[in-house]
């Protein structure tokens, strides 16, 4: 099995912060339908911030925000959650950090890991957004793009598949899952306020999910 | 002492909420906050990581309480104790209470020494505290787990002690605003201290107890200024309490001297030996509430109860007892049908308590002891019509005032009230003696001089007499700020509170001090009190006498504009009022006040009279005469209007012009005459149509014409406006000005025409506001029109003298003002520091955007 190493891991990272400076103006569009108007750029923010945190690490000696050495993933995946709590803002801010705080609380490994520890350190994750955001599927959330492709992670992973085939099979059920939120209607987030008008919209933070899991099948297999 | 943790999504409200938190108490509160996101924390948002160095910046094993505002506060809060370490973590509470109420509430407990647990939940009780604020029926709002909570003293666990003990005293609240916040606080926070467990009842509200160390459960008791309030404390030494309690209270709590500090001395009273104490300083005090006052001032005097009906008639003679028995007979069937037809509404609209009334006066008029007895009298005894009713009538009323049962002795109004109706029909059609009868004034003859007048309602002219019997003050159970009757009090000074459901705590023989300031009635005040009060007025007349030094200049606004103040009055008397007050000139006489005032019409002459006195007193000054607005409210015996269903939708002012060419001639002439070498305006009220203007000039020329043929002396040519009051005067403004050499707003009928409003009516007040929008969009389509023609535009209601208007009204275009003489100071005051350019642009967004009234003053600023 190909293993997920910390390098790849940065780079997933990296590749985060293009993509959501790319899709700033996509996801502030669909968050000015049914939110207000700065998904996008809280997001573009908040990974540039964490490129920008990750190289001052990388280039030598400087710790990171957490303090700690800046070469585990267990470090790496802290500097992350605390940066982007500082400068997402609002609530993705906290669910987001919140997602890579349990995953750096429950890293076992520390600069490689498996396909199999990654899928259970998202389901830790995703474990912490729900109980943080107290939200269900089906609300039209992040987590309707998270959970059909975890189930799907972990079906893949418990029948011995690759980190690609388990990471292409999560991608396959998010996208689902994302284009599922359309049709939904909000009931958690400023979403909520809309009642009835949220239906016909695709949620914001589905779509950025989404984005994050497409990278990782594409950079972390 | 625990600590407090402030979360928002603004940094700027987090460090105002602080401050403010701070306020609370000169006990130094740990506080912090976090607020905003986005690393410099200039974004709105929050942010987990800042929310935690709030936390540990003030940390303590004694608790932090963490208080939030909207959404994410909540996750980034839950998160930031996720990021907290794990022993302090039990130390941190989030509180779900609204952010406001609950920081200041964990506040004073914080202050007051209470542990993190208590002020946790008195906090989030705030939410449910708010809820009732909002809703006066609901029952009071303590809750049982909070009602169930006691204080136990600090020496519960001790061996029981000697001064272990429990007293009850008694206290009167005189603060001014009852036992608010701060004085609560500081209530809440001697009882802390003492350690004892104290209850509180309010004995005038029978509300309680209520935990002394809880504040929400104070303000639950709804202790208001006057209030007793009854203090159990249990607990070592609780004297010493009872004795710091009494201090603060008497001192009033430290709240500014020259309310009624002075007093506090007499606010205490101990009990103790069940005997209840005589040393308060009235037998009772009714606190109105200033916005029940409709003339400000002080009257002290006997209180006088006006009886809502006379029914006392001459006697006379008649010789034709037969048209006297038709005459009688035709008006109880009047009476009859108007009131079977009131009665068939109010069942229509479900009001069967008050269709039962209407059935009870139908079953009076049926009475034969009335009708059939009259009828008789004016048979054997050759009576008058009038007299014969009267008779049985008072004959029946006496039989229900000996009556025991106190429901029953209150029908005696019912007899009244029918019995006064068929009086006025039968006074109305023999009007035409040459004597006007004495039944119109017989009723304020047996008043006594220097009372305070208790009734329902007044008329205008019921005021004016009772101002010639000294009246020191009124309380009107009806009646609101806008009547006719209110403007006539402030315009002859006599203090009055109106539709404040009171008058039923006074009878004869009391006394009573009227605070026209405050809107408090003292019921047979002592010496101190009635002390307080006149110095209260003189203060008050002090305070206004620089204002009047300085009225008698010019008011010219901050960016230079010179905005004449007229005044709006009815008699000569006023206008030197007017004069000395400073006023540049006198916006409208209201002309019909001469009529109202008689029961014939005035001759030419005394309306000359009356005219040159005041043009005289003006001396040279503009003075703008309303020729007579008579309908809606204001009816004469002498001009003739139809039976109307809706009065103010009736022939009301010029509409009356052409059914009574004579009447209005004859003012006109006695304004022209009386005008020749003055600065005179005639102004038209209620004008609705460009046709009506037209007429009315070419019959103007028409006077015009004969007073020269008469070769008598007389002011001519004369400016002609008119008054903009009509909805449709307002929509065919343009066209009007075309017509008009002014236009003059009347503030009070616009807003009831336009909001469909009546006037005077309490419980429509909320319809009948100035500052509604759609009424200041009127005036402000009223100025363009004017302006867009050249012609003056100048505002004349109560709007006028009201000083939050004065500035929206320069910026919505006016270009002078015109109010009650006694006002005048205080507006040119305000004008002087007014900006029109300013105004203007607050009045442009709100007549461009305000929805609402709170839209309008939030605009404004006063909310």
């Amino acid at each position: 099995m190909n293993m997920v190493t910390i390098d790849k891991v940065k780079d997933w990272l990296f590749a985060l912060s293009d993509i959501y400076s790319e899709n700033r103006e996509y996801l502030t569009e669909l968050d000015s339908a049914i939110g207000d108007a700065d998904h996008g750029i809280n997001l573009d923010r908040g990974f540039s911030a964490v490129r920008a945190e990750i190289e001052k690490m990388s280039s030598g000696g400087v710790q990171g925000a957490a303090g700690q050495s800046p070469d585990s993933f267990s470090s790496l995946f802290k500097t992350v959650s605390m940066t982007l709590i500082k400068t997402v803002g609002g609530a993705s801010g906290a669910l987001l950090g919140t997602f890579f705080l349990r995953i750096s609380q429950a890293v076992k490994s520390e600069k490689e890991m498996d396909g199999r520890e990654l899928v259970s350190l998202f389901e830790k994750g995703v474990e912490g957004i729900k109980m943080r955001g107290h939200a269900e599927e089906g609300d039209k959330t992040m987590l309707d793009t998270w959970l059909p492709a975890l189930r799907a992670m972990g079906d893949a992973a418990s029948s011995g598949g690759s980190t690609g085939e388990i990471l292409s099979a999560g991608l396959k059920s998010a996208e689902a899952g994302m284009n599922a939120t359309k049709d939904m209607k909000a009931l958690k987030g400023r979403a909520s306020y809309l009642g009835e008008r949220s239906i016909g919209h695709l949620d914001p933070g589905a779509v950025s999910s989404c984005l994050m899991i497409k990278a990782a099948s594409e950079i972390l297999r | 002492m625990f600590s407090i943790v402030i979360v928002s999504h603004s940094r700027k409200l987090a460090q105002s909420l602080s401050s403010l938190a701070s306020e609370v108490s000169s006990v130094k509160i740990p506080v912090a906050y976090s607020g905003g996101a986005g690393g410099s924390s200039d974004l709105s948002g929050t942010d987990a990581t800042d929310i935690l160095s709030a936390i540990e910046s003030v940390y303590t094993a004694e608790g932090v309480i963490v208080f939030t505002d909207i959404g994410s506060s909540v996750l980034s809060a839950e998160l930031a104790l996720d990021l907290l370490d794990d022993d302090k973590k039990s130390h941190v509470y989030l509180s779900k209470a609204p952010l406001v109420e609950g920081v200041l509430s964990a506040s004073v407990q914080c202050a007051s020494g209470s542990d993190a647990a208590f002020a946790l939940s008195e906090a989030e009780m705030s939410l449910s505290m708010k809820g009732n604020e909002y809703l006066p029926s609901a029952v009071p709002a303590v809750s049982i787990s909070a009602a169930e909570r006691t204080v136990i003293p600090a020496s519960a666990d001790k061996q029981v002690n000697q001064n272990h003990k429990k007293i009850t005293a008694k206290f009167i609240i005189m603060t001014i605003h009852g036992l608010h916040a701060r004085p609560a606080s500081a209530f809440v926070r001697a009882v802390s201290a003492s350690g004892c467990a104290v209850e509180v009842t309010n004995n005038t509200t029978g509300k309680g107890p209520a935990n002394g160390k809880s504040l929400n459960q104070l303000a639950s008791l709804e202790i208001l200024t006057g209030h007793e309030i009854s203090v159990s404390a249990e607990g070592d030494n609780p004297e010493e309490l009872i004795k710091e309690l009494s201090v603060l209270i008497e001192n009033n709590f430290g709240e500014g001297t020259g309310t009624w500090g002075g007093i506090g001395n007499n606010g205490v009273k101990e009990t103790g030996s069940g005997n209840s104490s005589t040393d308060s300083l009235c037998d009772d005090m009714v606190p109105a509430g200033k916005e029940f006052v409709f003339s400000e001032g002080i009257g002290i005097g006997p209180v006088y109860v006006l009886p809502d009906f006379s029914i006392e008639v001459p006697l006379e003679y008649t010789d034709d007892t037969a048209a006297a028995i038709e005459f009688l007979e035709s008006a109880v069937l009047k009476v009859k049908k108007g009131i079977s037809v009131k009665k068939e509404k109010l069942i229509l609209n479900r009001k069967n308590n008050e269709a039962d009334i209407l059935d009870a006066h139908l079953a009076i008029l049926g009475d034969p002891d009335l009708l059939d007895k009259s009828i008789s009298l004016i048979k054997e005894n050759k009576y008058t019509a009038p007299f014969a009713f009267s008779k049985c009538a008072g004959e029946i009323i006496n039989r229900y005032k000996k009556m025991a049962d106190p429901y029953m002795r209150m029908r005696e109004a019912d007899v009244r009230d029918v019995s006064h109706q068929v009086l006025s029909i039968l006074e109305a059609l023999t009007l035409n003696r040459e004597e006007p009868s004495a039944y119109f004034s017989g009723l304020y003859d047996t008043v006594p001089e220097g009372s305070v007048i208790v009734s329902s309602d007044l008329t205008p002219s019921a005021v004016l007499k009772l101002y010639n019997k000294k009246s020191a003050g009124l309380i009107l159970s009806r009646g609101s700020t806008l009547s006719h009757a209110a403007i006539i009090a402030r315009a002859l000074g006599i203090p009055g509170i109106g539709n404040c459901g009171i008058t039923g705590d006074l009878k004869n023989g009391d006394t009573a001090a009227v605070d026209g300031y405050s809107g408090e009635v003292f019921i047979n005040p002592l010496k101190n009190i009635t002390d307080l009060l006149i110095l209260k007025q003189k203060k008050h007349r002090e305070e206004t006498a620089h204002l009047l030094d300085a009225a008698g200049k010019n008011a010219v606004t901050k960016d230079g504009i010179h905005i004449p103040v007229y005044a709006n009055i009815s008699t000569a008397e006023e206008a030197e009022i007017a004069a000395r007050k400073g006023a540049d000139g006198v916006g409208v006489i209201r002309s019909e006040f001469l009529f109202i005032h008689s029961e014939v019409e005035p001759s030419e002459d005394g309306q000359y009279n009356y005219f040159h006195s005041i043009f005289t007193a003006m001396d040279g000054k503009p003075v703008t005469v309303r020729t007579f607005d008579i309908g809606g409210d204001k009816r004469v015996p002498f001009v003739g209007i139809p039976e109307e269903e809706n009065p103010y939708l009736g022939r009301r002012g010029i509409r009356l012009y052409d059914t009574n060419p004579s009447i209005i001639k004859r003012q006109l002439r006695a304004v022209l005459r009386a005008g020749a070498g003055h600065n005179i305006r005639l102004m038209l009220p209620m004008v609705s149509q460009q046709s009506e203007v037209v007429k009315f000039r070419s019959f103007l020329n028409g006077v015009h014409t004969e007073l020269e043929k008469e070769n008598t002396p007389h002011l001519w040519p004369i400016p002609l406006g008119i008054m903009i009051e009509t909805p449709s005067s307002v929509v065919m403004a343009e066209e009007l000005a075309l017509v008009s050499d002014f236009f003059s707003i009347g503030t009070n009928d616009l807003t009831q025409y336009i909001m469909a409003a009546e006037r005077g009516t309490a419980d429509l007040s909320s319809w009948a506001d100035p500052f509604d929008p759609a009424v200041l969009r009127s005036i402000r389509a009223a100025a363009e029109a004017g302006k867009k023609n050249g012609i003056p535009v100048s505002l004349c209601g109560e709007m006028g003298a009201d000083p939050d208007a004065v500035g929206l009204i320069l910026g919505l275009g006016i270009s002078s003002i015109s109010a009650g003489p006694d006002r005048i100071p205080l507006i040119k005051h305000i004008i002087s520091g007014i900006s029109v350019m300013d105004s203007e642009k607050i009045a442009l967004e709100i007549v461009s955007k305000a929805v609402d009234t709170s839209d309008v003053r939030r605009t404004c600023g006063f909310i």
